[in-house]
């Protein structure tokens, strides 16, 4: 067996370099600035982290908090249900015919109330206390606020087998909000548009107004949502009278009220300002609209019911 | 020992240097002089930071602020604001305000420091919840709030023959079939609405049928039209309410220490 030379094989080619004083020093000098260099530009990372956190009260003899605090979102006892939004269920209704599950909403920590899209729709899961189930019949938002809802059940044997145990959100309605506007002639009033307006409002959907009224006082228009998908949708519309300088008369514009996502409606508006002046001048009325059309989107966010209280 | 083992070994020292240098404690001259810390054990916790601030109150999806107790000529009056958490369509409302109150206090109890109890009642846009204090008993020792309203949706839905005097029971009331003018090409149909719980519940009539329409509002009545001279003999009418339920939970709000 032959006996390897293992220093040789290992030595750096530096090693057969002269051994003067400034290549013996000059490694240890390099490796000496690169190493203060290192460690000084580790405690400006540092204390530029320090100067952004929280200010602390600890005593040097109080251990170190290694993590920075964790932010509560929602209030207690709120499950996220899409971002930026949570639900509480706090009462079990039980009607005549239908099982209910009232629930309330709270946006994320910090967020306008005003600013968060309204998810609420979809299916619904109840659940007894064994493996049985019934699928929601509909979810009923209020008059005039998103903030509580209500998920509606028929009454079967779950609803009424005695203990309800669970309700899952299994569908979500997620709305994507187009905007925008279309002008036609306007030729006073009584009016009533000519022929029905189409305008696209994404890929999958096209807006149709099939009738326009304009009266002194109300308005109507009736609208379907067109597309291959059958697509549904919140849709509100608001009309404003335009001069021949394009400046606004005044405005028709709904009761603002909460309605079911629908692919076609009826949207009764009427002229709201500026009252009592009237239409005269006005040559052009400008549709806008605001269309939130429906995207169904699979969860599986489940809330216990057990503690939830019951009522009639 | 090599070129690499020198540069290793000036890396190490001057490493070395450079943490006493940078992290030695009270570098800082002007920082405070203060003993050298004891050994001490780095551990990882998670704080949580709390949704509420100090002496708020959650009540559903809303919050009760406290502004203050002031008692003045035997009177304790407690200010507060409430603010919504929840989605709202924000009518009437200036952007960056607080959303709908779908949850407010309505009966309140102060119970004095010698025991005496004192109730009062509020609604759900007051700010203020005042008290009549006993004459020689003004010290307040805790106000809680034991009875809430809570706004719950509803939507009932009832079937009603298109005859004068067809009456649907709701929640919030009745609806009656008042007039049907039965025209030549169009029907109209006008329905009164009797609420029969005041401000506690606030409903919509609509119908759900997409044949009928809605041609007018007068209170909580509605007005229906159906073109062509093909109107059914009935309507199915919604009523889309929110019915503000009272709740019976205790919940302490101020106490003689301060908040809770």
């Amino acid at each position: 067996m032959s006996e390897i030379d293992y220093a040789e094989l290992f030595k750096s080619p530096l090693d057969d370099e002269p051994d003067d004083r400034s290549s013996r020093w000059g490694p240890i000098a390099v490796g000496l600035i690169a190493g203060v260099l290192a460690v000084g530009a580790l405690s400006l990372v540092d204390g530029t982290a320090e100067s952004e956190a929280p200010p602390t009260t600890a005593t040097p003899t109080t251990p170190i908090a290694a993590s920075s605090p964790e932010v509560l979102l929602y209030p207690p006892g709120f499950t996220e249900i899409a971002p930026g939004l949570a639900a509480q269920p706090f009462e079990l209704i039980r009607a005549d015919d239908t099982l209910l599950v009232a629930f309330h909403t709270a946006v994320e920590r910090d967020s306008s109330p005003t600013d968060v899209a309204w998810p609420i729709g979809g299916s619904w899961w109840l659940g007894s206390a064994g493996d049985t189930g019934v699928e929601s019949s509909r979810v009923v938002l209020g008059r005039s606020s998103p903030g509580v809802f209500t998920v509606e059940f028929p009454r079967s044997e779950v609803s009424d087998g005695g203990t309800v145990g669970a309700i899952r959100m299994i569908e979500r309605w997620d709305l994507l909000t187009e905007t925008g506007s279309e002008q036609v002639p306007f030729s006073g009033e009584p009016y009533e548009m000519a022929e029905p307006l189409s305008i696209p409002v994404s890929r999958q959907a096209t807006l149709v107004v099939d009738e326009l009224q304009l009266g002194r006082f109300l308005g109507r228009v009736d609208w379907s949502l067109d597309g291959s998908d059958g697509p549904i949708g919140r849709v509100l519309i608001e009309v404003t009278l335009l001069d021949a300088t394009g400046t606004e008369v005044g405005t028709y514009g709904a009761f603002p009220e909460i309605l079911d996502p629908a692919g076609s409606g009826v949207t009764e508006i009427f002229w709201q300002e500026p009252f009592p002046q009237g239409q005269e001048g006005a040559i052009t009325a400008e549709v806008r609209y605001t269309v939130g059309l429906v995207d169904v989107v699979s969860t599986d966010i489940g809330f216990d019911l057990q503690s939830v209280p019951e009522g009639r | 020992m090599n070129s690499a083992g020198r540069f290793a070994s000036g890396l190490l020292i001057g490493a070395a240097f450079a943490g006493v240098m940078f992290f030695w404690p009270n570098s800082d001259p002007e920082a405070p002089a203060t003993s050298m810390p004891a050994m001490t054990a780095t551990t990882s916790t998670t704080e949580l930071e709390p949704f509420l601030e100090q002496g708020e109150v959650v009540f559903g999806a809303t919050v009760l602020l406290p502004r203050g107790l002031e008692v003045e000529d035997g009177v304790a009056r407690f200010d507060y604001e409430l603010t919504g958490l929840g989605l709202t369509l924000g009518v009437g409302q200036d952007a960056g305000t607080s959303g709908d109150v779908l949850t407010f206090p309505e009966i309140w109890v102060l119970t004095t420091r010698a025991g005496a109890t004192i109730e009062a009642t509020t609604g759900p846009t007051a700010a203020a919840a005042r008290f009549e204090l006993p004459s020689d008993d003004t010290a307040v020792a805790q106000i809680e709030v034991v009875g809430w309203r809570r706004a719950t949706a509803f939507g009932e839905r009832v079937e009603l023959p298109i005859e004068v005097g067809a009456a649907a029971t709701f929640r919030a009331g009745e609806a009656i079939i008042e007039t049907v003018l039965d025209q030549r090409n169009s029907t109209i149909v006008q329905i009164d609405f009797d609420s029969n719980s005041g401000e506690w519940h606030n409903g919509l009539l609509r119908p759900v049928q997409s044949g009928w329409r809605v041609s007018g509002r007068s209170g909580g009545g509605v007005q229906l039209l159906w073109d062509g001279s093909d109107a059914p003999s009935s309507v199915v009418l919604e009523d889309v309410s929110l019915e503000m339920r009272p709740v019976a939970e205790s919940v302490i709000v101020h106490t003689a220490e301060g908040q809770p």
